[in-house]
């Protein structure tokens, strides 16, 4: 026999079935109804990280070298994921409070302390602002889920009145841009921030009795005509404050679409399921049984920036995108997407476990915690969205 | 059993195969025992320290990779030679 024939027939052996190799088991990740044990030994792993000064000291200084973002966004993504957890299993809330509020207070002391841009990209200093005052929505909205998501576990007068005064900011700011829109960066405002304070202010509305649905339908409606991409049919990602798409933004995005579409569930749940829909038909793929995502549709490609992360050639995926999709995945019961993520996840993750804790080689604090948010998520968006019927 | 070795050593294009898995596999464990997999990160551009370690991350990427999906190819294929081999000696 030839040897090219004999490599022929061996390919067409292995590499369609290389995937059952890391073939994942759904309900060791996520139920419905319980913490799995993957995502409970994912939250170990960020439960020690804040239990230990050192720990926390030494990770959150590395993402903030790297990207202070990141240090910011794995709080709030670990704080919903403690929120749903201890909504799952009302025995862990005790705990979970104690961390929630460790995670809140340092926060919010790091904020007071270094200022407000502490946890911005260096270029939030330079520029001009359009909207006064010179804030960013993404310190904002995110700080405003953080609060919101931790009175739904236990009500705190102090962090009420702290909610209130941010939602009060935000709205504000929002109102003073044509397309109610507020920017995270100095003339650029995010999708993927203006949505994460659409749903703090759903949770205050949920939590006080307040009531900002006619801004959330105002922001609907320019989204649906201002920032709507017209062929892939999905929201582009960072735009001016009258719209106009920015250069790094001008498509719609993997590493933001994914989380928008969560975030606007509890905003308009159809809106948000056809946003989903949509990402998943241009940005999910699979590759011999691998999921993974996208940053662009094939509609319209944009260029790799940090929130991208490296895209890999011929396959174009993104890891960012990917980490993002589990969520997406996740959010809208889209098991099958989910199962093939998590099957990538487990073959290019590096998945490492230390006496009950689980994390993953390839990915960092933020990635884990987004990570663990879509394998826990639930218990608190069905609550906001039940209490808005 | 012992036909088997001889065979499997006289097919030239079987022991090929089977010296580049072992190469292959050989470099994955050396990176791997060289400290690679804690720096896998790089991948994702998340990773932090020297960009020597990111490089050491990134080619124990490359050979895992190849580690995974190489080598079976490889040995099935070695194992397809040395199976077609010794059915023609069987039939001669």
């Amino acid at each position: 026999m030839r040897l090219s024939w004999a490599l022929l027939i061996a390919t067409s052996i292995w590499l369609p079935n290389i995937h059952r190799v890391f073939k994942v088991n759904l309900p060791q990740y996520r139920q419905q109804k319980a913490i799995a044990p993957k995502a409970q030994e994912l939250a170990e792993q960020h439960l020690r990280i804040w239990r230990s000064t050192e720990l926390r000291t030494q990770e959150l200084a590395n993402m903030q070298r790297r990207n202070p973002e990141w240090d910011f966004m794995s709080r709030m993504y670990f704080i919903l994921a403690l929120t749903n957890m201890a909504m799952h299993m009302p025995s862990f809330k005790q705990e979970a409070l104690e961390i929630i509020d460790l995670i809140i207070e340092n926060t919010l002391t790091l904020e007071a302390k270094k200022g407000h841009n502490y946890f911005l990209l260096a270029y939030a200093q330079r520029g001009h602002w359009a909207i006064p005052p010179r804030r960013s929505h993404f310190i904002d909205g995110e700080i405003a889920v953080m609060l919101g998501a931790r009175r739904f576990l236990k009500e705190d007068q102090r962090y009420k009145q702290l909610l209130k005064e941010r939602v009060e900011l935000m709205a504000n700011r929002m109102k003073k841009s044509p397309i109610l829109n507020a920017e995270s960066y100095p003339r650029e405002c995010w999708l993927f921030c203006n949505t994460v304070s659409l749903a703090a202010m759903k949770m205050m509305d949920v939590l006080d009795g307040s009531d900002h649905s006619d801004l959330f339908d105002g922001w609907l409606k320019h989204a649906q005509t201002t920032l709507y991409h017209r062929e892939s049919e999905l929201l582009i990602s960072t735009y001016d404050v009258d719209g106009r798409p920015l250069p790094a933004g001008q498509c719609p995005e993997g590493s933001t679409i994914f989380m928008s579409a969560h975030m606007l569930q509890i905003i308009d749940s159809n809106f948000a399921k056809s946003q989903y829909q949509k990402a998943k038909e241009g940005m999910l793929r699979s590759f011999l049984g691998f999921g993974y995502a996208k940053e662009w549709t094939k509609l319209c490609t944009g260029r790799a920036d940090i929130d991208s992360g490296p895209i890999i050639p011929f396959l174009n995926a993104s890891a960012a995108a990917s980490g993002l999709a589990v969520l997406g995945a996740a959010a809208f019961n889209d098991d099958e997407s989910l199962a093939s993520l998590l099957t990538s996840l487990e073959m290019i993750g590096f998945p490492e476990q230390n006496e009950g804790a689980l994390r993953y080689l390839a990915s960092n604090p933020v990635g884990d915690a987004v990570l663990l948010y879509g394998l826990v998520e639930g218990p608190l968006w069905r609550l906001i969205q039940g209490a808005k019927q | 059993m012992s036909h088997i070795v001889s065979t499997l050593l006289a097919t030239k294009a079987s022991m090929i195969l089977l010296w580049s898995a072992l190469v292959i596999s050989s470099l994955f464990i050396l990176i791997h025992l060289c400290g690679g997999q804690p720096h896998v990160s790089a991948l994702a551009g998340v990773h932090v320290g020297s960009s020597g370690q990111a490089l050491i991350g990134f080619l124990y990427v490359c050979t895992y990779l190849l580690a995974i999906s190489l080598v079976p190819i490889l040995l099935i294929a070695a194992v397809i030679m040395l199976a077609a081999k010794l059915s023609g000696a069987y039939q001669q």
